[in-house]
């Protein structure tokens, strides 16, 4: 109250030491000079994405599958497929050459698939989590089943591509050797178990909102849009947006390398994919506001999903500082499946930290190759 | 006048404008011709939400400049680059709306058409119209509520910021002095993201966009429909006839793939027995 007070009128001038702060302010001006000069140097091909050799090798509407060329000897595995969401793109987890979950499990000789969900328009407003789940994704599966002669894949989902995997290792268990989940949420109300700021805001934000507000937002536009959700994770970290194309680049500014990171990380959030509407209306109000995956409640192709019948070896990896995936709401699934082989794997970072963090994705890749390897 | 009274005097000549365009009768003095019932759009309540908006804006403003001034050493710093860059941190206009930036999503989510398009359509662009007030008040107030904040966090800073200069302490550097700020104002942000007022404007806005762009969407039919084009709704019914049709197509494949390897089973049994 007294803040507020205080900030009705005018503050007092700052007493701070002139000499100095001219002098760091005629620095940034270089910085920003040099920066410039940086930016122009800078050519499409320097900041490109998703570089490593893949071949289509199979599709249906706007759906792609993906085999990866192989990097090193084949240990001899089942095929992984690697799914991401519909919020984002999987070009994540191949963001460049020293950043890739996908070099890392490919130079420890895992037969690795991916699977685009394309970009879905105004068109695919009535494609549901059925859809991608039951339909595209079991396409998918049976096809790598039929190309590799086995019986059983493993699965690697990241954030709601855990989600559809998870929905699908309950509803096919017979067709899945091994599962990964990354920063997935499974109890979408469990934010609340821990009070760290920032942590958990779009559970909050979601749950303001009535699922009349869903239905009518998906009315009118006919999906999620991209960069609508995009300004949503911008509220997360209110200052760092606001900072982040000023101070932040500023601090890229003296290496060219972490500059080019910083340019290949923005054109990754840049590509934001609309999210079909009916299945947004899905992750939005049977998700995150009536939580009915971690109860079992959660219905696909009139079946439901009951993580009971998850019976493969899950390993659950989440990142320690996710505010987008609070910890909490991955760990839950532990006990809440049919299999006492279940592994956590908590690793430093945030929710794209694990994915490109110099540290962390180093321990994603060996430890999910490492993880798989054991269960042959 | 300054810039804020102006502000308010349209605000208010709009206000009265608005209202006796839309009064019933108008235009009821030309032959065969008279205005629709309008439905009565909020434009008292976007006035009022504007003139508190404009409060709270001038005090932001003061204190952002005295702020700006303070780290940059005095009105004659010599890098009007650097000056300009170290304004656009200490700017209260970075926070209305949540992120300028949610704001512009649904701006552009909700504003289709050129209103000059839908002159022809008076009922429907009275709606439009209402809906757009009705989100012009809800920007405003959660615009508000955005100021105050910031209000909050910059007051917070500048007395710590004072207290350690009568205590004889200064930042070690402008970077020091900005990373502060930064957690200051990060820490009211998430604060203030969590509380109810937040939330309930925020979700007015977005309530707000929404009618707006189905008001949009309902002239577009309307002008669609007059001049015989498909309309939003049409396409729909095909989009979803489409998916429901490509639903039944995968469903068949699967089908047939699995009968497929049904009779490939039995095909294998039956010859695995003949040469038993």
């Amino acid at each position: 109250m007294a803040d507020q007070e205080s900030a009705k009128g005018p503050a007092a001038p700052l007493t701070l030491s002139p000499a100095e702060l001219l002098a760091e302010v005629g620095t940034l001006g270089r910085r920003l000079s040099e920066g410039a000069k940086l930016f122009a140097d800078v050519s499409d091909a320097d900041v490109e994405i998703a570089t490593t050799p893949k071949d289509l090798v199979w599709s249906q509407d706007k759906v792609s599958l993906y085999r990866y060329r192989p990097l090193a000897e084949s240990k001899g595995l089942p095929p992984v497929l690697i799914v991401y969401g519909l919020i984002g793109r999987y070009t994540m987890a191949d963001l460049q050459e020293d950043r890739s979950l996908v070099r890392n499990l490919l130079n420890l000789g895992l037969d690795l698939y991916v699977v685009d969900w394309g970009n879905p328009g105004r068109a695919d407003r009535y494609v549901t989590i059925d859809d991608y789940v039951d339909g595209y994704l079991a396409e998918c599966v049976a096809f790598i089943q039929e190309a590799a002669g086995r019986e059983k894949v493993s699965l690697l989902g990241i954030c709601e591509g855990g989600v559809f995997t998870t929905c699908y290792a309950a509803l096919y268990p017979e067709t899945v050797n091994a599962m990964v989940l990354t920063i997935t949420p499974i109890d979408f109300h469990a934010d609340t178990q821990s009070a760290r700021a920032g942590h958990g805001f779009i559970n909050v934000w979601t749950r303001s909102l009535t699922p009349e507000d869903i239905d009518r937002l998906i009315e009118a536009q006919g999906s999620l849009p991209g960069a609508f959700m995009g300004s949503v994770f911008s509220m997360m970290t209110p200052m760092r947006t606001m900072t982040k194309y000023n101070l932040d680049l500023l601090d890229a500014l003296d290496d060219r390398k972490k500059f080019l990171n910083f340019l290949r990380m923005e054109k990754w959030i840049a590509d934001r994919p609309d999210h079909p509407g009916e299945a947004a209306k899905q992750w939005l109000k049977d998700l995150y506001q009536d939580n009915k995956l971690v109860q079992s409640a959660f219905e696909l192709g009139g079946r439901r999903v009951d993580l009971k019948a998850i019976t493969c070896p899950v390993l659950n990896v989440f990142a320690q500082d996710d505010h987008i995936i609070p910890p909490a709401t991955s760990q839950a699934l532990k006990d809440r499946i049919g299999t006492a082989d279940y592994s956590e794997m908590g690793l430093p970072g945030g929710h794209v930290g694990v994915f490109v963090g110099g540290k962390a994705q180093k321990l994603l890749g060996s430890g999910i190759a490492e993880w798989l390897g054991q269960r042959g | 006048m300054d810039q804020f009274d102006a502000f308010r005097a349209m605000g208010e000549f709009w206000t009265r404008a608005g209202a006796g365009f839309f009064t019933q009768g108008a235009g009821q003095s030309v032959p065969g011709f008279g205005w629709p019932t309008f439905p009565n759009a909020d434009l008292a309540g976007m006035a009022a939400a504007q003139s508190k908006l404009t409060e709270a804006w001038t005090a932001a403003t003061t204190l952002s400049q005295t702020l700006t001034r303070s780290l940059q050493g005095g009105p004659d710093a010599p890098d009007p680059t650097a000056g300009a860059v170290l304004a656009r941190i200490f700017d209260p206009q970075a926070w209305l709306g949540g992120s300028a930036e949610f704001d512009a999503a649904l701006t552009r989510m909700s504003e289709g058409p050129q209103l000059a398009d839908l002159w022809q359509t008076e009922r429907r662009y009275a709606a439009l119209f209402t809906a757009w007030a009705a989100l012009r008040r809800a920007q405003s107030e959660h615009q508000a509520v955005m100021l105050d904040a910031w209000t909050r966090a910059a007051g917070t800073f500048a007395q710590e910021a004072n207290a350690r200069a009568e205590n004889g302490e200064s930042f070690a550097s402008a970077r020091a002095m900005m990373g502060r700020w930064i957690e200051t104002a990060n820490a009211v942000l998430l604060e203030v993201q969590r509380s109810e007022t937040f939330l309930t404007s925020q979700r007015a806005v977005l309530r707000a966009s929404t009618d707006l762009r189905l008001a949009q969407q309902d002239i577009a039919a309307f002008l669609s429909e007059f001049y015989g084009q498909p309309t939003r709704a049409e396409l729909d019914d095909v989009h979803k006839s489409l998916t429901e049709l490509r639903r039944e197509v995968r469903a068949l494949r699967r089908e047939r793939r699995q009968a497929g390897k049904a009779a490939k089973a039995a095909g294998s049994q039956v010859a695995e027995d003949a040469h038993g």
